[in-house]
């Protein structure tokens, strides 16, 4: 029995791996650790079919046939590692002295720990700005979390389960089996369900969270913005349901805004100006003097009129009537109306609850959203607008409220007082997480690169982690305008499935992936990323043959711990048996490949500054490994266990036990009243950043690289391509949604898996409400085609039923595979992406996230149009 | 209310295919076990050679005195309907099991009419096809006490499979009175056809020919008054029985249901039975009997594939929870 | 005596599998037998639409039909409440999976491997599975659901009630008053499935609205 962190999705369920004369034959949770209480889902139930898939790779392979593309063969060829090894040194080395920076790193975000140390480590050993995580954070992250960022400092929210009584969710599963920590939100919020909890669902669909639901409302996809804004609206002017206090002390809804539309700050310390009631002054945001402050009026500062942040937002709010936002969205104001009423009465602003002798405010419900509402060309606004329901009611980071997905504040593991970090104020004493995954911290903004660096010019943006600028049309002719001197060269994929995750894959591998000289990638099956573009394909070891460090903490990408008081959790992953055939975990490949090509030195700095980022430790793997030792993985868990958890718990304790767990305090789980840090109700800064990176835009000659027009400081709705398109022919609106049986398209080689997709009725079809099915006169199980206005198309069967809004069809997970090396997912199901474009038209202007939703038309196969 | 798993594509080995259609779930153990091998054919096979064998011998030894074909049917039974069965058992080594419970199930009791049946039929026949040392003869009333034992358990092989798809609770379309009356009516219509068969193959004459055209058309007559009642009470029925019947008419079972066993198994035969009668010449009759015995063998055996085919489950989960 | 028996909680299940799953990796099932199965139930009309997961697998019946319609006798009651087939018995005449009003029974011909769909296992936990498939059923057989009789009596949890994410199944003696099933099924209101069947099922439901 082996005691190790499930791999088959980032919620890393803790399990015991049961192994006989050396053949793993059965797997369960355990019940003793917070990571999944000893559950375990059908994904990770089916792991031994991952591990003993006689598709999997066990050697290395090296493409014979030097044409690329979809549906070419690659005619692979086995070599042997050491000439795997001394292609990818030559190849890198050249690329090394060539320009670092040609080197593209990719990595999932279903394996954080090991992308930390593969992608992130080597890739900043290596000297190159240049990553991305295929499809994750497009799809997911580049709204949802900067925006969690922002206001919570983690990169989601959840209800507090325990105490919650009114959640709303906007697009995501939380606890209906997919969305984060999958197993333990799961329990979390059946007892939730089980104790009363009103869970209302605002999805086109109905998904498994909306029919275990108290209430779904079938909104229109990329409306949800329009609908929260309805009720933000409300809140505060028909039901006067907001919290003053939350917003007079805990947002930046006191700060004076000039007509300008910045702050207005105070001459001597900078810092922004609020209106003192009681002496009728204006005065610093942080003087002590300020025992009350004003959220509305006008006021005269210097001879210029002021408002209150809270103030603007508010007008801006009055044109969001329920009416109008009832036109947008497809829900009835009346609805729109009582939730939101409900909401503001169940919010019980002003009460409080005690909980382990600590008096806080008790605000019983929580405005969650994630991918769905996030996968559209608003999505930073429509994020905020989601988020900023709790700000109101004052339901952040309190019980009952909506919570910090990553621990944002820790205050240490009580053995040795490491991993210490919490949250801090900036100087306009705004929200500073501390804790951060990605390249940049959510808030405050960056300094825009003038000119920008990386590939996908991310970096001359201050909201993105992730673009797809560098697969547009015109990436070439923009790479020339901002003197970018160098091209894509090498890329190192790290198990993603590009070409199945992005977008269109057509439009990837002609913009993009065409462009690499050479493409190395890990992965465990010849998908169709390394069918079509791959040079060299490296079988990787399974989560059940490697070791990864912690697979629970958010420094490493992905937090995983449930939601409110309990315990905290550090787990490792660790080889079960030894890698079958001549597959390799990444990282020794990596550690063996940065000696060769002389990083060592970089590579632990790399892996030092890593380490040490979110909790200021000071760690120097230096001081520790001689310098002549060869660089080894087990040897740095080791080294980094022992820093953190002390002498005695090095990894041979984690190696027996399988992970360490301690108590959650109060102080951590409702960290927000205990931490003297504001939000933003108005995204001042966003105004200054914006236009720094649009200065910069029009520097290089690109004005309209852009629409800076919504670089604005109040949430809005704006519409998606979707909502315009002006052709009827195209009158249903697509997109998909993740299918608990599956994580993304990895999961689809799995028989077991499979087996039970094929008794669902909805993984592997395309759903289309009843009534539609019957004015198209398309029958159950039918063979449909779903098509584009620019000719892109997807087939599938159809299922119908009555739980997707009329106007939209709805398509599972990421399915349809066409590659040789997975016969079984081969055919299986929907591809839905190549109806995704990989265009400015369907990116985020503020996050450049991408759009994911889809206007479509449906036709038979066969029938007026063939395929 | 639907219930809906979409039904399995590729490896279908087993017998739970879900195949949840709206009301429904079909009955696959049974003859269709989704990989339509021809192994899964014997069942049918099975209710049919004992119906219509056992129906043979019946109207062989009773109304027609004719002891080859009685052997006939009693060769269907004995050989046909075993081999069948031992086909379609996933251990026919263990087929002795089968008997072992008699008191509570209709398959070891239909085995057991089954076995007594042919150890009567056999001891009946046997004077008269070569085994005279048996110390009885034709016409003996030992001889007579055999041949009544061996007409009633034919006569139990005939109606048994009535009950034991009868006795299947969930499977509205199964689970009717009507069951035996109409296993049993078809066994003897069937089993009439095979004496007119096996009678034309040995070129004699039929006798008594205007009572067996008579029971013929009677028979005929209350098959398809039965296969009405039994319509008629599935469509006022239960959502399920609907979803069978709609099996029944409008989907590919349509095609041995209404045409082949109703069209051809009953109407066809009807119309021909009449015009036998008027038949100008011998030869003519004959031909018109073979053909429509033809016709009416593929009836009974396209009623039971319908009937099994139409077996559907009532959902597993009713409504109102 | 015990009696065992399961509750389900439809308002804690989401319909998502690991029951089926979990059950598969307990008992080896080859492709097709699933002992521990989801179903999925939509009614209503757009936009009033309910849709139910019911999580199935054998309800041990008190008065089982499958057990009266086996002519062979592999089908026994056993005194603590399971129904069992003994595959040493059975002949595999499906008599009693046509009998089952529940779906709960399963007939495998042949052992075959998951992934090739041959009778050679493919790899060395396909080779252990067919072992233990032809060791505790057979081919050629019916088999269901055992409650999983071996963990039960080492004192664990079958494996559908462990590996539940939403912890929607439990297991326990309904002939203890007492017992946690027996609380739910009283203060919950639990139901059996099709109880106009005379099947008095031990597995029971608690309604999810
Ligand atoms: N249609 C559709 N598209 C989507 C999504 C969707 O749900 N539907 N989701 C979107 C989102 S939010 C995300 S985050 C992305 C995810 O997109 P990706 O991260 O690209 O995920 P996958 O497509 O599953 O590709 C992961 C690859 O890792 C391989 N793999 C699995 N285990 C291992 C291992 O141990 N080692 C190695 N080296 N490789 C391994 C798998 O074979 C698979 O090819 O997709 C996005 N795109
Ligand atoms: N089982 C499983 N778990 C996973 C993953 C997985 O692949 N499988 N992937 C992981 C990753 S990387 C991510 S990003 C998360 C994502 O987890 P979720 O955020 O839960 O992602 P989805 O299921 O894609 O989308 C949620 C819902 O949004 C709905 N939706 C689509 N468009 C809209 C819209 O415009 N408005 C509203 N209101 N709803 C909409 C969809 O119908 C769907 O029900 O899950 C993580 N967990
Ligand atoms: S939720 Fe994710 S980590 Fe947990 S068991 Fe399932 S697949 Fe594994
Ligand atoms: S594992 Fe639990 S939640 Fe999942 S389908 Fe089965 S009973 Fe329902
Ligand atoms: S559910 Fe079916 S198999 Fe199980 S005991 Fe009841 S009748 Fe028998
Ligand atoms: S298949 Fe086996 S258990 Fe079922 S009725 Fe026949 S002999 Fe009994
Ligand atoms: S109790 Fe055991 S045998 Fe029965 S369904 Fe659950 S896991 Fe399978
Ligand atoms: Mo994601």
């Amino acid at each position: 029995m082996v005691t190790t962190s499930c791999g088959m999705c980032y919620g890393t369920c803790t399990v015991n791996v049961r192994v006989e004369d050396g053949v793993v034959v059965g797997i369960e949770g355990v019940p003793d650790s917070p990571q999944g209480y000893g559950n375990i889902c059908a994904k990770g139930l089916s792991s031994l079919m991952m591990l003993y898939d006689p598709s999997r790779l066990n050697y290395p392979l090296l493409r014979t046939n030097p044409e690329k593309g979809i549906g070419v063969d690659p005619g692979w060829k086995r070599i042997s590692w050491n000439e795997a090894m001394d292609l990818l040194t030559s190849k890198l080395g050249e690329c090394l002295k060539k320009d670092p920076r040609g080197l593209y790193t990719v990595g999932s975000p279903t394996f954080p720990a090991e992308r930390a140390f593969n992608v992130l480590c080597f890739r900043k050993a290596f000297g190159t700005p240049n990553y991305y995580t295929g499809g994750g954070g497009l799809h997911c992250g580049n709204g949802a979390h900067m925006i969690g960022g922002i206001y919570h400092a983690s990169w989601s929210v959840i209800p507090d389960f325990k105490y919650c009584n009114m959640a709303i969710y906007w697009g995501c599963s939380k606890g209906h089996g997919a969305g984060h920590a999958a197993n333990v939100a799961a329990k979390q919020a059946a007892d939730a369900k089980a104790r009363g909890m009103r869970l209302i669902v605002f999805d086109p669909f109905l998904s498994t969270q909306a029919s275990t639901a108290e209430e779904w409302v079938p909104i229109k996809a990329g409306t949800d913005a329009a609908a929260a804004l309805a009720m933000a609206n409300l809140l505060l002017s028909e039901y006067s349901a907001y919290d003053k206090e939350y917003i007079k002390w805990k947002t930046n809804g006191p700060y004076l805004v000039a007509p300008d539309g910045l702050y207005r700050r105070d001459k001597k310390s900078g810092v922004p100006l609020v209106w003192n009631i009681i002496d009728k002054k204006v005065e610093p945001f942080n003087s002590e003097n300020v025992k009350d402050c004003a959220l509305e009026g006008e006021f005269d500062v210097d001879g210029t009129k002021c408002t209150p942040s809270f103030q603007l937002l508010r007008n801006h709010l009055k044109k969001y009537t329920p009416e109008h936002a009832s036109e947008i969205c497809g829900v009835s104001a009346s609805t729109l109306r009582r939730i939101a009423k409900d909401f503001g009465e169940e919010a019980r602003i002003g009460s409080t609850i005690s909980i382990d002798g600590k008096t806080l405010p008790y605000r019983p419900v929580a405005s969650i959203y994630f991918r769905g509402s996030q996968g559209h060309y608003n999505q930073a606004w429509d994020c905020m607008s989601l988020v900023l329901l709790n700000h109101l009611v004052g339901s952040a980071d309190v019980p009952g409220g909506a919570l910090a997905f990553g621990p944002p504040v820790h205050l240490g593991y009580p053995g040795t007082g490491r991993l210490k970090y919490s949250v801090e104020p900036d100087k306009d004493g705004l929200l500073v997480a501390k804790n951060w995954p990605y390249a940049h911290l959510p808030y405050p903004p960056p300094e825009p690169k003038d000119p920008p660096e990386r590939l996908d010019l991310q970096d001359m943006f201050y909201i993105p982690t992730y673009t797809t600028i560098m697969a547009w049309d015109n990436n070439e002719e923009l790479w020339q305008k901002f003197k970018i001197p160098y091209r894509p060269d090498v890329m190192i994929s790290f198990a993603t499935n590009q070409i199945m995750s992005v977008g269109n894959p057509k439009t990837l591998m002609k913009n993009f992936l065409q462009k690499f000289g050479f493409i190395a990638s890990f992965n465990i099956y010849s998908t169709e990323f390394e069918e079509s573009a791959a040079d060299l394909v490296l079988p990787d070891a399974c989560y059940l043959e490697r070791y990864s460090s912690a697979t629970t903490f958010p420094t490493v990408g992905v937090s995983c711990h449930g939601t409110g008081l309990g315990e905290w959790i550090w787990a490792i992953r660790q080889p079960v048996i030894k890698p079958m055939y001549e597959r390799r975990p990444m990282i020794d490949v990596i550690l063996e490949l940065s000696e060769r090509l002389g990083l060592r030195d970089r590579y632990i700095e790399a892996a030092r500054e890593w380490v040490n980022r979110a909790y200021g430790g000071d760690l120097d793997f230096k001081k520790v490994l001689d310098p002549k030792e060869k660089l080894n993985f087990e040897r740095m868990l080791d080294i980094i266990m022992k820093d953190r958890f002390g002498p005695d718990k090095g990894l041979d304790y984690f190696k027996e036990h399988g992970y360490l767990k301690w108590d959650k305090r109060v102080e951590e789980v409702y960290w927000r009243a205990f931490n003297d840090v504001r939000v933003p109700v108005y995204l001042e800064w966003i105004i200054r950043a914006g236009r720094k990176s649009r200065a910069i835009a029009e520097k290089y000659g690109v004005p309209d690289l852009v629409d800076w027009s919504a670089h604005n400081a109040l949430p809005e709705w704006r519409p998606c391509p979707t909502h315009t398109e002006k052709n009827p022919e195209y009158d249903l609106e697509a997109f998909y949604w993740r299918s608990a049986l599956h994580t993304y398209s990895m999961t689809m080689q799995n028989p077991w898996l499979n087996e039970v997709s094929q008794n669902d009725p909805y993984t592997y079809t395309i759903q289309l409400n009843t009534e539609t099915a019957n004015r198209k006169g398309v029958k159950e199980g039918d063979l449909v085609w779903l098509e584009n206005s620019k000719g892109s198309k997807a087939k599938g069967r159809v299922h119908i039923t009555d739980g997707i809004r009329p106007d939209h069809v709805a398509i599972a997970a990421n399915a349809g595979h066409w590659s040789k090396g997975m016969p079984i997912a081969k055919d299986k199901g929907v591809f839905f992406n190549e109806l995704i474009e990989i265009d400015k038209e369907h990116t985020c202007p503020v996050s450049l996230g991408q759009d994911i939703c889809v206007k479509v038309k449906l036709y038979k196969d066969g029938g007026d149009r063939s395929g | 209310m639907s219930q809906s798993t979409s039904s399995s594509q590729g490896d279908a080995c087993v017998l739970q295919q879900e195949d949840f259609k709206p009301g429904a779930r079909t009955q696959m153990e049974w003859g269709f076990g989704g990989r339509r091998r021809w192994r899964d054919g014997a069942l049918l096979m099975a209710l049919f050679l004992g119906g219509v064998g056992a129906g043979q011998f019946v109207v062989s030894t009773w109304l027609i005195d004719s002891v080859t074909s009685a052997l006939v049917g009693l060769l269907v039974v004995g050989v046909g309907k075993t081999v069948a069965h031992l086909m379609y058992l996933g251990q026919p080594k263990r087929f002795y099991r089968l008997f072992l419970k008699p008191k509570t199930s209709w398959i070891s009791r239909g085995l057991i009419f089954m076995v007594v049946f042919v150890a009567f039929g056999a001891a009946y026949l046997a004077p008269d096809i070569g085994f005279d040392w048996v110390p009885w003869e034709t016409g003996s009333t030992f001889s007579d006490a055999l041949l009544i034992g061996a007409i009633l358990s034919a006569s139990l092989v005939m109606v048994y499979d009535g009950f034991v798809l009868a006795s299947c609770k969930s499977i509205t379309a199964w689970n009717t009175a009507l069951m035996p009356p109409l296993f049993f009516t078809y066994a003897v219509a069937g089993g009439t056809a095979m004496t007119y068969l096996t009678l034309i193959a040995m070129g004699s004459d039929i006798p008594n020919e205007d009572t067996l055209t008579t029971i013929d058309s009677v028979l005929l007559v209350s098959m398809f008054a039965l296969l009405v009642i039994y319509v008629m009470n599935m469509k006022t029925s239960t959502a399920t029985a609907r979803e069978s019947l709609r099996k029944l008419t409008t989907t590919k079972v349509a095609v041995a249901f209404i045409g082949v066993a109703i069209i051809a198994g009953l109407l066809v035969p009807l119309s021909l039975t009449l015009y036998q009668g008027v038949a100008a010449t011998e030869t003519v009759a004959s031909v018109l009997l073979a053909l429509s015995s033809i016709l009416e063998l593929s009836g009974d055996l396209s009623v039971r594939h319908s009937i099994l085919r139409a077996g559907l489950h009532a959902p597993v989960f009713s409504e109102g929870l | 005596m015990v009696r065992w028996g399961m509750v389900i909680d439809l308002k804690r299940c989401t319909g998502c599998h690991s029951c089926s799953v979990a059950c598969k990796v307990e008992h080896h099932t080859p492709p097709g037998v699933f002992w521990a199965k989801v179903v999925r139930i939509e009614s209503g009309k757009y936009p009033t639409v309910i849709r139910q997961a019911v999580p199935l697998l054998c309800m041990h019946c008190r008065e089982p039909e499958c057990e009266k319609v086996c002519p062979t006798g592999a089908t026994k009651k056993q005194p603590d409440g399971r129904v069992t087939v003994d595959s040493d018995e059975c002949v595999g005449c499906r008599y009693c999976a046509v009998a089952c009003p529940y779906g709960a029974r399963c007939f495998a011909p042949d052992w075959k491997d998951y992934f090739t769909g041959d009778k050679k296992p493919s790899s060395p936990y396909a080779e252990y599975s067919k072992k233990k498939w032809l060791e505790e059923s057979d081919k050629g057989v019916v088999s269901k659901c055992d409650f999983c009789e071996e963990r039960v009596e080492q004192g664990k949890q079958p494996a559908c009630v462990n590996a539940c994410p939403c912890e929607a199944r439990t297991f326990g003696d309904l002939d203890d008053p007492e017992s946690e099933v027996s609380q739910l099924i009283k203060k919950r209101r639990g139901m059996q499935l099709h109880p106009e069947y005379g099947t008095d099922a031990s597995v029971y439901y608690l309604p999810a609205r």
